[in-house]
């Protein structure tokens, strides 16, 4: 009825606006009150470390499994329906866990987050960019949106820690798995409300077998990228290890709930804070690489030497926030060392490497913390932070010149592939004269690109003769399309 | 079936890619732009003339609007695109409307709507050969 109105919408549908479900969303799913007081709650029903150990071990077992089944999700599926499903793993992980009162039963618990991340992994960044480049027509503005979204997750993340600390105190670290189930279920919902792209961020299709052999050997024959990949999977390995096993120095010192919440809501925003100190540092410079070198270990060595709750988090805190800015450092290493098309598969061969390199790490850990008591396992965590700093600072000490990303010529060409982006600012006569001048200069030499131009016109010309109001009415097929004012 | 698989593996690879804990996650990835035509149809770094057609498109003979088969490849074309973009094509290249008009309506600035119409043109184009040219073109 009113479809003359809904084809004019008055408020035109904006990025911001069509994001803020999303947000909604990612920022109720952070809300998990139960992360902060977990050890605390294990502790109570009878792990020690060396079952932590284990549980951690299984879950870094399970999760690069998991990855291959939502990997094909993904594709093949609805990417809201995606996110629903990790929610209701979420759902489930909490509540398993809350109900569990032995250590079995909560090792199925996190398993079941494992569901939760490997579905979760990556999902949200693939739809940020699909909406960006849906709503804006490209990708330029994907790293200041997901930068946000980012940011109300770790802000989600960090009041959830406090909130539960708090309410541990007040009644009981079991009480935090239940609390948190309804802003899990308003996620859902709000999942549900999101307009998903419809685009789909399909990385190209590659003849599969060659491209896997180029990166297996581009990993294994490359020196530098050898390094640095090791870099980045022990800096993996040691912030997960943080995270992972840091509480259980609180629980050694018989810290009270309370202290919990801000001491998690710490360590969750180094990672912020870490990727601002990092925009702010001067990385290429040796005295700060020198420093991050020195400051790493000596952090890790503090947490076998002290027996001060407040020095404890402290290192803590501080070896965290080290490790945020050189894993970042190493992205940027491993983006700058490895050819774009090899990028991808090397980075989640760093990936699978911490996962795997955890592994038998996190149940030596536990053993020994069992056997030694957990001040002394820090050791292990001195050990892996020393060999990340030497790997920090060796290609430094080397003095190797730093190759070029890219050979300048490869930017600075007109090339058909930059053509073809600007067809449309050609014919509507907004290229600035020197592009144009390069523009004409190209296609005065180039068949294949006068023929695409030629097409695209006729493509227009068949758009305006063709009657599109009456052939782009709601068809039967157009179920997949859950808005009619889109009409 | 292969190509399937192909995607399938690189999802998964794109999902292990992302630095984590268990409960804390590396603040953003990054990810390559998109291009508007299909990476695949220019040549890689490595070969002969990089960021060039790998094969030139293959001409088309004729576009004969009032063909019924182009009239359907057409619409289920601009139907697949993303809601804003088969507003900009509709409005801009349908209807003929002006746009600055266009961009104001769809709250665009003049560039992201030029950026969005490209792609939209770009795809429906892609559908098109696809149609007429069906084995050279893909």
């Amino acid at each position: 009825m009113s479809a003359a109105v809904a084809a004019f919408p008055a408020v035109p549908r904006t990025l911001a606006r069509r994001l803020v479900p999303l947000q909604v969303a990612v920022g109720l799913q952070g809300f998990i009150l139960w992360v902060a007081v977990e050890k605390l709650f294990m502790t109570q029903i009878g792990f020690t470390p060396r079952s932590v150990g284990l549980m951690a071990a299984a879950y870094a077992a399970v999760v690069p499994l998991l990855e291959v089944p939502s990997g094909i999700l993904a594709d093949r599926w609805s990417r809201n329906q995606i996110m629903v499903c990790a929610s209701a793993a979420l759902l489930a992980s909490s509540l398993l866990g809350g109900l569990s009162r032995n250590v079995p039963t909560y090792i199925a618990a996190a398993m079941i987050l494992g569901v939760y991340f490997a579905l979760n992994s990556g999902t949200v960044d693939s739809i940020v960019y699909d909406v960006v480049l849906e709503e804006t027509g490209s990708s330029d503005q994907y790293e200041v949106w997901i930068g946000r979204v980012r940011l109300v997750e770790s802000g989600a993340f960090a009041a959830s820690a406090l909130a539960g600390g708090v309410l541990a105190d007040w009644t009981s670290a079991r009480l935090t798995y239940f609390a948190s189930l309804p802003f899990v279920a308003i996620a859902i919902v709000a999942f549900l409300r999101f307009d998903e792209p419809r685009l789909h961020r399909v990385a190209e299709p590659v003849a599969l077998r060659s491209h896997v052999a180029l990166t297996y050997r581009t990993m294994i024959r490359e020196p530098r990228v050898r390094q640095v990949m090791l870099l980045a999977a022990l800096v993996g390995l040691l912030s997960q290890a943080v995270f992972e096993f840091g509480p259980l120095w609180l629980i050694a010192l018989a810290a009270p709930a309370a202290l919990f919440g801000p001491y998690w809501a710490a360590l969750v925003s180094t990672i912020g804070v870490g990727g601002y100190l990092t925009s702010k540092l001067n990385l290429d410079r040796r005295a700060v690489l020198s420093v991050l070198a020195l400051a790493t270990p000596a952090a890790a060595l503090a947490l076998t030497q002290t027996h001060a709750l407040g020095a404890v988090i402290a290192a803590q805190v501080v070896l965290a926030l080290l490790l945020a800015i050189i894993s970042i450092r190493a992205g940027k290493l491993l983006h700058d060392g490895v050819p774009s098309n090899l990028r991808a598969g090397v980075s989640s061969g760093v990936g699978t490497l911490s996962w795997v390199l955890f592994l038998p790490f996190s149940l030596a850990f536990g053993w020994f913390a069992r056997a030694h008591g957990v001040q002394r396992a820090g050791w292990f965590l001195t050990a892996a932070a020393l060999l990340v700093a030497l790997l920090l600072i060796a290609p430094v000490l080397r003095h190797r010149p730093r190759p070029a990303a890219m050979s300048a010529s490869e930017h600075d060409e007109f090339a058909c592939k930059a053509l073809v982006e600007l067809v449309t600012d050609y014919l509507d006569g907004a290229l600035p004269p020197e592009l144009k001048d390069k523009f004409q200069t190209h296609l005065a030499g180039c068949d294949g690109c006068v023929e695409y131009i030629r097409q695209i016109g006729l493509t227009i010309g068949a758009l305006q003769e063709a009657d599109l109001h009456a052939t782009s009415r709601p068809q039967a097929s157009a179920s997949s399309d859950p808005d009619p004012s889109d009409r | 079936m292969k190509g399937w698989l192909a995607r399938a593996a690189a999802n998964t690879r794109l999902r292990g890619e992302e630095p984590r804990t268990r409960f804390a996650r590396q603040p953003a990835r990054w990810f390559a732009p998109t291009p508007a035509v299909p990476e695949s149809r220019f040549q890689h770094v490595g070969e002969p003339f990089p960021r060039h057609w790998r094969r030139f498109p293959e001409p088309w003979a004729m576009l004969d609007p009032a063909d019924p088969g182009v009239g359907d490849t057409l619409a289920a074309a601009v139907e697949e695109l993303p809601a804003t973009w088969r507003e900009v094509i509709i409005a801009r290249d349908a209807l003929g409307h002006d746009a600055v008009e266009v961009g104001e309506r769809l709250g665009l600035t003049p560039r992201q709507q030029r950026a969005i119409l490209n792609r939209a043109r770009a795809r429906v184009r892609e559908r098109l050969a696809r149609g007429l040219t069906p084995e050279a073109d893909r």
